[in-house]
């Protein structure tokens, strides 16, 4: 029996056509399809195609493709902005599929590299300078929300290592990008790895204490604010007591505005004086805590702890009653303590998807 | 025996001391302590036990007992459910089955209450009746982003109970502490100044979030998993901590091994910490003279070493 040819043909058009929607189907997309598309339609293809790809091994072949034939491209030809924010995008759209998706944080360092390698040095394009910033600080806060302090050292602190410094180098040395932020950035990846645990406080703790020193020595307003809290807190974890409150003393309400900062001031400060045996003033200042923030439990909690130590249960009781009856929503700036830059990341990635589409 | 003895013995009996946590305290620095005690042979708890049959050392000096009674005392039981966004949806369903059945664990003179922890502690029931215990912990306002883990402990180890109940914490969790204003430290130092008795529940460290999220630091060092922290805190206050397996092997026959997935994470395990307390002992004595500070407390069973006896190691006196 022969086919006729008009079935070949119409059957020949359906595969191709059949191929072409596989290829656009959002998980089946190549890299430079979908960057097409984001370019198109914004953010939101991107964890469309990613939520798609359904397993490792999709995810696998898509970043074996950009690496392979999409970037080399890339880099031959005049970088943009909007290429190194897809990169970034790429990475943030796997966010609670990385435990399958093996290979999500290279797009992080690749787009790091891809920033670093542009033609001008720092300085020479302040514009340019500002975007590579931001999308360094967008990057860590990102890897922040995901609370594993060792991927936030290899694939957000560590590439910008060498790049971003608090400081100008000295005449004569490789020029740097300025931004006393990214000393609060290291000093807080070591530090994050020993938090709450006693275990490696020792080795970490002082190298963690001079970033933040250095912080808030070249920062102003709330990165100088963030620095100089962050090391009141870690010298407290060591036992520093004295030096923490003399720290926070030094805290300066006009540095910033931010509420979080203020209300962390007045709790690390209430547990300084705890931790200098007097409770009554400790008390108080976690009060001072509560009128900056009424709903807030840490400090209710604080006081909690404090006045059960003391054998005070009725104060414990007024404590436990407040905190049940607290209605929503109950916002508490201490819980974000631990989570670094995780509360800054929506408006900086707002930031840079506006920036890069300029 | 002195009169002042006497005295405590009779408001021991009448029930009517009042204090909030630890040990109570009377006039002249004498302070009486009661213990949960539980005894095990093998996997059969020892419910024969009088005075005459245990063995406390208090800062390893024998003490003389008081009194001894099984199951008289009413239970408050305060559960509290991990609910971040690193906890399983079918977890919490299977928690919330079970806190739903608790009743068939519990005597109407028991107390219940609820709570549940992420952004914010919430309480879905205060002191209720075992029949009134069932609650929805899958409501979106009771999800967040954080685990303020030792917040929650805190808050369970300061709650006031009436001198004539005994007090059951039962934690679930998913794993370590994210966003607490205490310190491992704190609740420790918290859980020797409470006479609640905590258990914790967990997922198996091949399942849960800490071998996701810190691989490294665990690897290197086991002591710093959540799980034992857990075990510092349970052991401290007399209990233990209970891993509920997402994966149950099982031997259907001689040199078969089967794994399958665990229909039943929580039951057992939550079950087992209400049995295991119920069946415990308690043992009243009264420390007189300098009680200041810390005391660590020892109990054994005469004559059978061969019971396994858990109590709290120690606790504080201010």
């Amino acid at each position: 029996m022969t086919t006729p040819r008009w079935t070949v043909c119409v059957a020949s058009a359906s595969i191709v056509l059949s191929a072409t929607l596989l290829a656009q189907r959002p998980g089946r997309m190549m890299a430079d399809a979908l960057f097409d598309a984001y370019r198109a339609q914004g953010p939101r293809v991107m964890s469309d195609a990613l939520s798609s790809m359904t397993t490792g091994q999709r995810f696998e072949q898509f970043r074996a493709d950009f690496e392979s034939r999409v970037l080399p491209e890339w880099q031959r030809g005049p970088r943009t902005r909007l290429q190194a924010a897809f990169m970034l995008e790429i990475a943030v759209a796997t966010d609670g599929r990385r435990h399958s998706y093996q290979g999500w944080e290279s797009f992080l360092t690749l787009g790091s590299t891809f920033l670093s390698n542009r033609p001008e040095p720092p300085g020479a394009n302040p514009d340019a300078d500002a975007f590579e910033v931001l999308w360094h600080q967008t990057t860590v806060a990102f890897l922040d929300t995901l609370q594993d302090p060792f991927v936030r050292e290899r694939a957000g602190v560590k590439p910008m290592a060498a790049r971003i410094a608090a400081v100008p180098a000295p005449v004569g040395e490789a020029q740097v990008l300025v931004v006393p932020w990214v000393e609060i950035a290291r000093g807080f990846s070591l530090e994050l790895i020993t938090i709450d645990r006693p275990e490696g406080l020792d080795v970490l703790g002082p190298d963690a204490l001079k970033h933040y020193r250095q912080a808030a020595a070249a920062g102003a307003g709330e990165i100088r604010a963030e620095a100089t809290l962050r090391a009141a807190r870690l010298l407290m974890r060591m036992k520093r007591s004295g030096e923490a409150m003399a720290v926070l003393t030094d805290f300066d309400d006009a540095w910033t505005s931010d509420v979080t900062y203020r209300y962390w001031q007045h709790l690390l400060r209430g547990q300084a004086l705890e931790a200098l045996d007097r409770p009554d003033d400790a008390v108080a200042t976690y009060q001072d805590a509560l009128r900056i923030v009424p709903s807030a439990e840490s400090a209710r909690i604080a006081i909690m702890a404090l006045q059960m130590k003391r054998q005070r249960s009725a104060d414990v009781a007024e404590q436990l009653a407040a905190i049940k009856a607290a209605p929503d929503p109950v916002v508490d700036p201490w819980r974000s303590y631990r989570d670094g830059d995780a509360r800054f990341f929506q408006a900086r990635i707002d930031t840079l998807r506006e920036m890069s589409r300029r | 025996m002195s009169a002042r003895v006497a005295t405590i013995l009779l408001m021991f009996a009448l029930g009517v001391a009042t204090f909030a946590a630890g040990p109570v305290q009377f006039r002249g620095g004498v302070h009486a302590v009661e213990l949960n005690v539980s005894v095990i042979a093998g996997k059969t708890p020892v419910l024969d036990l009088g005075p005459a049959d245990f063995e406390v050392r208090d800062n390893r000096i024998e003490q003389q007992i008081v009194s001894v009674s099984r199951d008289v005392q009413p239970i408050d039981l305060t559960v509290a459910v991990d609910m971040s966004e690193m906890q399983s949806r079918v977890l919490i369903a299977q928690i919330e089955r079970t806190i739903g059945r608790i009743r068939d664990h519990l005597k109407p003179t028991d107390r219940v209450s609820v709570l549940t922890f992420a952004d914010r502690i919430r309480t879905l029931a205060a002191l209720v009746t075992p029949d009134a215990a069932g609650v929805k912990l899958g409501q979106p306002s009771n999800w967040g982003t954080h685990t303020p883990l030792n917040d929650v402990l805190g808050v369970m180890l300061a709650a006031p109970v009436p001198p004539d109940r005994r007090h059951l914490a039962v934690v679930f969790a998913d794993g370590g502490d994210t966003g607490s204003v205490l310190s491992e430290a704190d609740v420790l130092d918290l859980a020797g100044r409470s006479r609640a008795v905590v258990f914790a529940v967990t997922r198996t460290a091949s399942s849960g979030w800490e071998m996701a999220s810190f691989p490294r630091a665990f690897v290197e060092h086991p002591e710093r998993r959540p799980t034992a922290f857990f075990e510092r805190l349970t052991t401290l206050t007399g209990s233990r901590v209970s891993t509920a397996a997402a994966i149950e092997i099982v031997q259907p026959s001689p040199g078969t091994l089967t794994g399958h997935a665990n229909a039943n994470l929580i039951d057992n395990a939550f079950t087992s910490a209400i049995e295991d307390f119920r069946a415990g002992y308690t043992v009243r004595y009264v420390l007189g003279g300098e009680t200041a500070g810390w005391h660590d407390v020892a109990v054994t069973v005469r004559g059978h070493d061969e019971y396994r006896v858990r109590t709290r190691t120690g606790y504080r006196i201010d």
